[in-house]
């Protein structure tokens, strides 16, 4: 106990400590210091973005921009006829024509897809899947070109039309340019070259397995070839979707 | 004399630990970049097997598999590859063969790249493996929620 007390007084050993604490207290202040206009920049980024999702797509930009910039003038010109007390009534008919045109307008800019390949399907009552990139999100998906997720959902949406009830998802593969849908309990498997063993057995391992999310429990037992029996296997290479052909576009 | 045989037991115990690792079937992780919020990018790999003389033998464990995954919130893209080499050989495997990959609905893809040896004797050397890949996805019901991982990796 003696040695121990002895060992703590020691002026190297409390000087050490005195030093480390005097050390992390410092990066403590200098941490919390060069984060704060961080944690504001994030703190505004995230009301924009919360701002976004409270304000209705009719008010955005981008696909709806000829819109907002038309409401924007004919509320202008309201505010001018109503301040300046013009003949043209703001009810009048003439202005119940003006914005009766605009709706119409608005209604055939949401209907066309932003991206060229006319207008959109209608989406079933009962699709399962999240809502298509044209209705969620009018922007288009932040990460990338929107062009992709739009073609995904036009070909999830007919298939779904078309009775394929157990599609989860698609994947888009630019190189091929096909898609593949996601069916519950489905992979799509690729498989190496193949090899012709000494005993004169052909060996062909799998080189991969895709799929939705659903199939990952499974991918190890895909490989080793005791899939289990209620996934179904898709040649990767053979199957997929030319979306350009399915959709006629 | 029981000191003896307890340290023999250690050594015994601890000289066999490398061999256990030369299982051919044992996938060792080398590095996930996991998310915390359901995407991730793991790399896995054999070890080496070191395979003398043995004319059974065909073809090799040398092999990594890249997985990439997101799971059903998520729409994003990915790309990456995988490569082994070994014995002047490579093999290099690209997801989606160089392109990206878009995908709605979250996804699973695992791809691996494999060394095949068809002289005998089957005689490796030091090799190394290991791969790449990125993914990005957008969370449209979590507050617009963006993240991306990739790792990289050798061995």
């Amino acid at each position: 106990m003696n040695m121990k007390i002895n060992f703590l007084a020691n002026k190297w050993i409390l000087g050490g400590i005195i030093w480390i604490s005097s050390f992390t207290a410092l990066c403590l202040i200098w941490y919390k210091h060069s984060l704060t206009p961080y944690e504001k920049s994030a703190e505004d980024t995230y009301q924009i973005i919360h701002q976004e999702e409270i304000t209705p797509d009719i008010n955005s930009e981008s696909m709806t921009g000829n819109i907002t910039r038309r409401s924007a003038k004919l509320q202008k010109s309201n505010e001018t006829i109503i301040t300046n007390n013009k003949i043209v009534e703001p009810n009048s008919n003439v202005m119940n024509d003006e914005n009766s045109k605009v709706k119409t307008e608005n209604l055939e800019n949401l209907n066309a897809s932003s991206v060229g390949f006319g207008s959109y399907p209608n989406v079933p009552t009962d699709y399962p899947l999240r809502s298509p990139v044209w209705l969620r999100n009018p922007k288009g998906v932040p990460i990338g070109d929107p062009q992709p997720y739009e073609i995904m959902d036009r070909v999830l949406i007919k298939l779904w039309n078309q009775g394929r009830k157990d599609i989860t998802g698609a994947s888009y593969n630019t190189s091929d340019g096909k898609v593949y849908p996601h069916y519950a309990n489905t992979a799509y498997v690729q498989y190496e070259k193949k090899i012709i063993l000494p005993d004169g057995n052909v060996y062909q391992p799998i080189a991969r397995v895709t799929g939705g999310p659903d199939i990952a429990p499974y991918v190890k037992l895909i490989r080793s070839g005791k899939t289990p029996p209620h996934i179904q296997l898709l040649d990767y290479d053979r199957a997929g979707i030319d979306p350009y052909k399915f959709l006629n576009m | 004399m029981i000191r003896t045989i307890f340290i023999y037991i250690i050594v015994l115990v601890f000289s066999l630990l490398p061999v256990s690792k030369l299982l051919p079937e044992e996938m060792v992780p080398m590095q996930v970049s996991d998310s915390g919020m359901g995407m991730s990018v793991k790399i896995e790999r054999d070890t080496w097997v070191v395979l003398f003389n043995d004319s059974q033998e065909y073809y090799d464990q040398h092999y990594v598999e890249l997985t990439v995954e997101a799971n059903a919130k998520y729409d994003g893209v990915y790309f990456g590859s995988c490569y082994v080499t070994g014995n002047d050989k490579r093999n290099e495997t690209f997801l989606s063969g160089g392109g990206d990959i878009y995908y709605l609905g979250g996804v699973h893809d695992s791809t691996s790249a494999r060394l095949v040896f068809r002289e005998s004797p089957n005689v490796d050397v030091i090799g190394m493996g290991g791969g790449w890949s990125r993914i990005r996805g957008t969370a449209i019901d979590v507050s617009q929620h963006e993240e991306e991982v990739s790792p990289m990796e050798g061995m």
